[in-house]
Order: C-alpha cells, then sequence, then structure tokens
C-alpha cells in the first residue's frame, strides 16, 4: 500500500473503531514505547533526551523497525532541554544514563491556596515557575529566559520534523489535531494541583486539611486556563480533524489518589466539560488512563457514545469492555510478557486479544504499561507482534 | 534597559518579556501566546 492511503486507513480505522459506527476492518497496533526506543538503539538517555539529532535518528530507526499504526510519543514528552535551559532539574537521569526518573516535588505551600485562587497564572510565573525553574530567580533572569525560549524554539521544529517524517515516510499521522494542540490540550485543574504544585502526599493531605480551598483553586485554574481554550473550540469548525486520531487527548493520573465521592468534585465535573465538548462539536477525545478505575466506572458510563478512547494501564480490558460500550479501548497487551515470553507467545496473545476484544468494535491494540526501561520488551518480541498486525493492511 | 525590569512580575513583567520576543512574531497577541506555551511547558514539566 502507498503510504499515502496507508496513512488515511489507519486514520479511519482508529476513527471507525472510537465512533463504534462500522466494525473496523483492520485494527491499530499503537506504541506504548516512551524511552526504551533510545534504549533499543544504543543511546544514552542524557543525549536521546538533549540532542535532536540524536533524538530525531532513534525515532526514525524506531519508526522503521517496529511498524505501528499510531505513535502517542516521538519525543514531546521529556523536553529536558527547555526545563534544564530555565534551572529545572526535576527530571533525573542515572549514571549509566538508561533510567529517567522523578521526585514527588513540591512547589507550592500548604497556605498558599488564596494567592493561587486569587490568580493562577500570576501565582505560576512569580512563585512556582521560578521555584522550579531556579535560573529564573537571578537578576539577571532575561538570559535563561531567551535560552529556554530558543530552546523550546528549537524542540517545536524538532516535532515538527519528526512528525512530517511519520506521515510522509511512514503513513503515521500526528496523533491529536495539530489546531487544537497548539490552542492547548486539556489539562485538569487537580491534575496540575496533584502533578505540579503539591504532589502526591500533599494533595491527599489537602482534601482532608482544607477541601474546600482545593475544590476552588481546581475551579480558578480551569477557570483561567481551560474557558478561554474551551471558547475558541467551540467558534471552530463541527467534526473530528481527518488529518489526524484524535482532537484532544489527555493524561488522567491524580484520580489514583481519590475515592468515588472525591472524583465526584474534584474531577467530574470538568471530564463533563470535556464530555459535552466532546459531543456537541463531534471530536473524539484520548484519555491515558493511568493506574485502576473501576471504582469510577458508573461516572464513565455517561460519557458519550463514540467519542472517548482510553488507553488503560491497570484495568482489566476485557471487564471494562463489557461494563462500559460507550467508550473504546486501548490496550490488551500484558508488558511482562513482552520482557519475559517469547515472539511465538506474544502472537498468540495477540491472537486472543483480537479475538476477544475486536468484535462489535470499539477496540485497539497497545500493551498495558509504556516500555520506559531496557528489559520491559525484548526487541524480538515487539518486532513479531508488530509484524504480526502490520500484516492485515 | 532590560537589567531594570523584572521580568518573573505578572503581568506587567511577563508582557514586558513578551515585547522583547520580536524573533517569534511582530504582533504582541502571538508573542504573548508563544510566551505562554513556554510558560505552560516549563511549569508542567
Amino acid at each position: 500500500m502507498e503510504t499515502k492511503d496507508l496513512l488515511k486507513s489507519r486514520i479511519s480505522a482508529y476513527k471507525e473503531a472510537v465512533k463504534y459506527e462500522v466494525e473496523p476492518k483492520n485494527i491499530i497496533l499503537q506504541a506504548s514505547v516512551f524511552n526504551w526506543r533510545y534504549l533499543d538503539a544504543g543511546c544514552n538517555l542524557n543525549d536521546a533526551l538533549t540532542d535532536y539529532d540524536v533524538m530525531y535518528d532513534a525515532n526514525v530507526r524506531f519508526l522503521k523497525k517496529y511498524t505501528h499504526d499510531a505513535y502517542i510519543e516521538l519525543g514531546w514528552r521529556n523536553p529536558l532541554r527547555v526545563t534544564r535551559s530555565v534551572g529545572n532539574n526535576t527530571w533525573i537521569i542515572n549514571e549509566a544514563g538508561d533510567e529517567l526518573s522523578i521526585k514527588d516535588n513540591v512547589f507550592m505551600e500548604d497556605n498558599e491556596y488564596d494567592e493561587l485562587i486569587a490568580g493562577p497564572m500570576k501565582f505560576f510565573w512569580e512563585k512556582v515557575i521560578p521555584r522550579k525553574s531556579t535560573y529564573l530567580q537571578r537578576t539577571d533572569c532575561k538570559k535563561y529566559l531567551d535560552a529556554g525560549v530558543e530552546a523550546h524554539k528549537e524542540f517545536g521544529a524538532y516535532l515538527k520534523r519528526i512528525s512530517k517524517t511519520a506521515s510522509e515516510n511512514f503513513g503515521v499521522a500526528g496523533y491529536t489535531s495539530t489546531y487544537e494542540t497548539v490552542l492547548g490540550s486539556y489539562n485538569p485543574g487537580h491534575e496540575l494541583i496533584f502533578n505540579v504544585l503539591r504532589g502526591m502526599k500533599n494533595s491527599a493531605i489537602d482534601m482532608r486539611k482544607q477541601p474546600d480551598k482545593l475544590k476552588d483553586a481546581v475551579e480558578s485554574i480551569e477557570h483561567e486556563f481551560m474557558d478561554p481554550i474551551f471558547d475558541t473550540l467551540y467558534t471552530h469548525q463541527n467534526g473530528t480533524d481527518p488529518n489526524s486520531y484524535v482532537d484532544q487527548q489527555q493524561v488522567m493520573l491524580s484520580h489514583s489518589i481519590l475515592n468515588p465521592k472525591q472524583f465526584g468534585t474534584y474531577y467530574w465535573p470538568y471530564l463533563q466539560k470535556l464530555a459535552r465538548y466532546a459531543e456537541e462539536k463531534d471530536k473524539l477525545i484520548f484519555v491515558f488512563l493511568e493506574s485502576d478505575t473501576e471504582r469510577f466506572w458508573d461516572y464513565f458510563a455517561e460519557l458519550p457514545k463514540g467519542h472517548f478512547v482510553f488507553a488503560l494501564e491497570l484495568d482489566n480490558l476485557g471487564k471494562m469492555k463489557k461494563a462500559l460500550p460507550n467508550i473504546a479501548l486501548i490496550g490488551g497487551m500484558p508488558t511482562f510478557l513482552m520482557g519475559n515470553g517469547t515472539p511465538e507467545q506474544c502472537i498468540d496473545k495477540c491472537k486472543e486479544c483480537l479475538d476477544l476484544y475486536a468484535p462489535g468494535g470499539g477496540y485497539l491494540m497497545s500493551f498495558d504499561k509504556t516500555f520506559a526501561f531496557k528489559n520491559d520488551a525484548k526487541p524480538e518480541n515487539l518486532e513479531a507482534v508488530c509484524n504480526f498486525m502490520a500484516k492485515q493492511w | 534597559m532590560s537589567e531594570n525590569i523584572n521580568y518573573m512580575t505578572y503581568p506587567d513583567g511577563y508582557k514586558k518579556y513578551a515585547e522583547t520576543l520580536t524573533a517569534i512574531s511582530d504582533q504582541q497577541e502571538a508573542r504573548e501566546a508563544f510566551l505562554l506555551s513556554f510558560a505552560k511547558t516549563i511549569l508542567i514539566r
């Protein structure tokens, strides 16, 4: 198949699976690979994540060697050159250069909620960003801002370059609508508080000690950052972007510390906002759903059918597919098998996933954990799965 | 002149810094949009 035809076929197959309108002829294989691809290419993570030529070559090698139909990540996840240029060292690479980790950082004190609520952007620019990016505390901060902006610009150029190569040479579309990505992806207030401001432990404490302030802070962040984006999105044309798999994407992680009632307070109202947008404007939403979520499935059952696709980590795909026929699901392949099984066992598992989950639509294949470490997958296993799934096109 | 401006204030310093980004655009609105994207990156990542 010609590359441009393959690109169109893949986008169609993806959208068909999510929309549940027709049963797709082919099942999408989505890559679930983060830093593993750099290690597989023999790179040190310090080089791969800061030198855009090394990053580009490693990603092109990955696209050539392991043929997937969709890639959620080809370098955007860890813009270390940008963050390091302003003195942000929250991401740590070990001495051997093969592991990337992050600490549970806290960049906001427990008595600063009022300041955050009063003006999130002012609080972020004046307090949080300089605490996180320490060079910006200096009197000569302009030269570091300049360096950061330059690195950000170069990073944008890299993303454009790899995206063009993936599309033109490998028939792989950009994951999310370019228009919506430039405007700003959906990032719920609770995620920001959990991931950036208060950290895992303190977010949990705040829910007990100052629940109302936490709720007000979530609302304030949403109001300042997300409302203007939604206002613009509502003026844009209806229908899903024909050049990408989905229109918006969101990572869900902070729900992992919430019970169903707390989820209803701090998270669900904002997911409902996204759901209304998806339904009214006929858009497709990808959610990278970390941890397990069964306790929230009563909420998820209310999401409009044919607009959401969830990539699962710990949830049982078969059980979820039965419970939530309104949502398309990505997963099925155990990463443990990729690291510990044989190519034959991996292909047998592929066949099993196709038999169990593909009938009726709403299924895309991927792996339950992202490949981050060298031993997460044996190269021969990933090659076998990719080659097996590629035969269907 | 730039050494007298505290760019890490909002909105004044932020807007003043955006004004310096003439290589990005000749429009202040576009410069501020670019700066917001940069700010979000260093805030979130």
